[in-house]
């Protein structure tokens, strides 16, 4: 039988993206700033890679004002989660029939 | 149109562990600033006290309050960081450090009294032991960001000012300056290490 990968998750940057959200915690929210400098991205490459997994339901990105300075949290919705166990899972199975 | 790239399973793992190893590190260096924090109101509590009440052996009970507050959060901070994964690579370093300098702030102090020629006033005895503490904060610096060894060195300047010009209300004063040093270096590393800033 074969499985295919999440393609969305299968992409090296969106899976650091998403793992990334995964460890973070169930319902946790990581400041834009923060996971950029976290995984060393640039500002634009992040934002594309977000907005593709914003696209497919994956994360949820809330942008708020804190005074006058405008803020996005980043979170991993409920499908994200589900998506990156799957993915995971067969990840494993794949390697482990390697 | 996204770009082909050469992304295999085996790449996929190794994308993976980094990820879970870094948030593990940025979850684990989360809320560092509580010891300073807890430090910043136990001597202020400490100072005000002697200050008001001159007793000096007060400052002995801030300190095993403080210990014990350490300790506690010390304890809470493992437990949650095996629980979740989490890594403070900066941490053993941090916490030998403080370690060592308080080990060689009790050790000199021994060995001044040690000589019995010396007698030494409750201004130059606090002075000492928040100095070397100040020493901490610049070593502190070189691992956490340069803001805090400004403070360390500005806290020292403040103490050692206080304690020519301002004896008669020391206690007070040092009160304060341990307020703001220490709260205000907890409130810097929280905050600098805050992913959610």
């Amino acid at each position: 039988m074969k499985v295919d990968l999440d393609e969305i998750i299968h992409q090296p940057t969106r899976t650091k993206i998403v793992a990334s959200l995964y460890a973070l915690g169930e319902g946790e929210e990581i400041e834009f700033v923060s996971l950029k400098e976290l995984l060393g991205l640039s500002d634009g490459n992040l934002s594309s890679h977000l907005a593709k997994l914003e696209e497919v339901g994956y994360v949820r990105i809330r942008k708020t004002f804190e005074g006058k300075r405008p803020k996005t949290y980043i979170s991993l919705t409920a499908k994200g989660r589900k998506a990156f166990e799957n993915y995971v899972k067969i990840l494993r199975e794949i390697i482990n029939v390697k | 149109m996204e770009k082909k790239v050469d992304y295999t399973e085996q790449d996929a793992v190794m994308e993976l562990s980094e990820a879970f190893r870094r948030m593990g590190i940025a979850l684990g260096r989360r809320r560092t600033g509580d010891y300073l924090i807890l430090w910043g109101f136990v001597l202020f509590a400490g100072g005000m006290l002697v200050g008001i009440t001159k007793y000096g052996f007060l400052w002995n009970v801030a300190v095993l309050a403080g210990s014990v507050g350490t300790i506690l959060i010390t304890i809470n901070r493992v437990r949650q960081m095996m629980r979740a994964g989490m890594n403070f690579p900066e941490g053993p370093y941090i916490g030998s450090m403080w370690l060592s300098l308080l080990l060689y702030a009790i050790i000199i102090f021994g060995i001044v009294k040690m000589t019995g020629k010396v007698s030494l006033t409750g201004i130059q005895v606090s002075l000492f032991f928040l100095n070397f503490a100040m020493l901490g904060y610049v070593l502190m610096g070189i691992l956490i960001g340069k803001e805090l060894a400004i403070i360390g060195i500005l806290t020292s300047a403040a103490s050692i000012l206080s304690g020519l010009f301002l004896k008669k209300i020391f206690s007070f004063v040092m009160a304060l300056i341990c307020l703001v040093a220490f709260v205000g270096g907890g409130i810097y590393i929280n905050k600098k290490w805050d992913i959610q800033k």
